[in-house]
């Protein structure tokens, strides 16, 4: 059986399993549980006191409510991830033996976020260093103790650096003389002009 | 299988067979406690020399004989009776011998468990994140059209994250490299794979 929310594949087997622990709480409290995963997905952190509350009333243990929100996690990443509307969502949840008021509290909860988990989706893909600031300075080299006139002039560029790996910023120097700073600018100019083009 | 064990072991192990079974027991925790937290307690020592009459060196260097002895038995994964017979070898008696298998058998898991954390370890697969993207225009052509994948493989060694390696692929290369891995995957459905893992289990 293909499913959207799992990007046209099977279901994985455990997410088969855990919908049937989902659907010993009630609706009321899978809608609170999935705001906490949502908010855990949109870069917050989940309440784990809120989450131990809400799965009492079903006793659920300690490997359960691990379960059910890796499963929550799951269903919700999957689904924006592949672009899901909430209906088409709610159907094939339904197929997979989801309780109907809890495919609706569910796909309620995941259509009113889904731009902003798309948005977040979007901030974490990969990506490699990244420019943040750019300072520049422009010098006058009057002598130096090689050469009595030297009368030239040059940049100064100091890019900071985010570096991916380590979240550090890291900073780049490195001086240009007059020419070599022309055609570096020309350059970028033209490679603008095709970022243009694009967009 | 016996333990063979060196003399300069067996002489420190010596006084221990003098002990009676509850000294004794006393003895081994102390020994697992040491191989737990990996570091000697030398106030303990001072305390047990002054219990049992004896120089707390000699404590020491019989404590740490029945670490040695713990770890080589754990290591050769003797069963009781192998370990029986040979602490019987060694000279320990009846309630001193039931008091080391009392001993051997409590930590066994955990022991275990740490021996196998012990082992040579290499940087395995941590994370893959991946990214396609299509080259446009570069410095020295314009107008092209260039599928590429992107890739950050991240590994990790002893629980630590090393540095991330970034790598970048064409489409012919990223589907020779999951042809290749689905190979390797239906290697093991094999009947010679199949044969080999049916012997080791």
């Amino acid at each position: 059986m293909r499913f959207r929310f799992c990007g046209d594949l099977d279901c994985p087997d455990w997410v088969l399993a855990e919908i049937a622990t989902l659907s010993k709480i009630t609706s009321v409290k899978m809608k609170l549980l999935c705001n906490q995963v949502l908010a855990d997905l949109l870069g917050g952190s989940i309440d784990y006191d809120k989450v131990n509350k809400i799965t009492s009333d079903a006793k659920y243990e300690t490997g359960d409510v691990k379960a059910s929100i890796a499963c929550l996690s799951f269903i919700l990443s999957s689904a924006g991830k592949y672009g899901v509307d909430s209906e088409a969502l709610s159907n094939e949840l339904q197929q997979l033996g989801l309780p109907k008021e809890h495919s609706t509290s569910l796909c309620k909860s995941y259509g009113d976020k889904l731009v902003s988990l798309q948005e977040e989706f979007r901030r974490q893909s990969l990506q490699l260093s990244s420019v943040e600031a750019v300072e520049w300075r422009v010098d006058y080299v009057l002598s130096s103790s090689h050469l009595k006139d030297v009368c030239e002039s040059c940049v100064q560029l100091r890019l900071a650096i985010r570096n991916k790996d380590t979240q550090n910023l890291e900073h780049l120097s490195f001086t240009l003389t007059a020419d070599k700073f022309r055609v570096f600018l020309h350059e970028m100019k033209q490679a603008y002009s095709q970022l243009e083009c694009l967009s | 299988m016996l333990l063979i064990i060196g003399d300069s072991h067996k002489q420190h192990l010596s006084w221990l067979t003098q002990l009676d079974g509850g000294a004794l027991y006393d003895c081994c925790n102390m020994a697992i406690a040491c191989i737990s937290s990996g570091r000697t307690t030398p106030r303990s020592y001072q305390g047990a020399a002054q219990k049992l009459g004896v120089g707390a060196e000699v404590v020491r260097s019989g404590i740490e004989a029945l670490v040695e002895l713990f770890l080589q038995s754990h290591k050769g994964a003797l069963s009781d009776i192998d370990f029986t017979d040979s602490v019987a070898a060694l000279g320990f008696g009846g309630d001193a011998a039931a008091a080391l298998l009392a001993a051997f058998n409590k930590h066994q898991v955990e022991l275990r468990r740490l021996l196998s954390e012990l082992r040579l370890d290499v940087p395995h697969y941590a994370d893959l994140e991946w990214r396609h993207d299509v080259t446009v225009a570069s410095r020295m052509l314009r107008h092209q059209v260039e599928p590429t994948t992107l890739l950050r493989l991240q590994t990790a060694q002893r629980g630590e994250r090393l540095p991330s390696i970034t790598l970048q692929t064409d489409p012919v290369n990223l589907l020779h490299l999951t042809r290749s891995l689905e190979m390797a995957l239906e290697e093991v459905k094999t009947p010679h794979c199949r044969r080999i893992m049916r012997h080791i289990k």
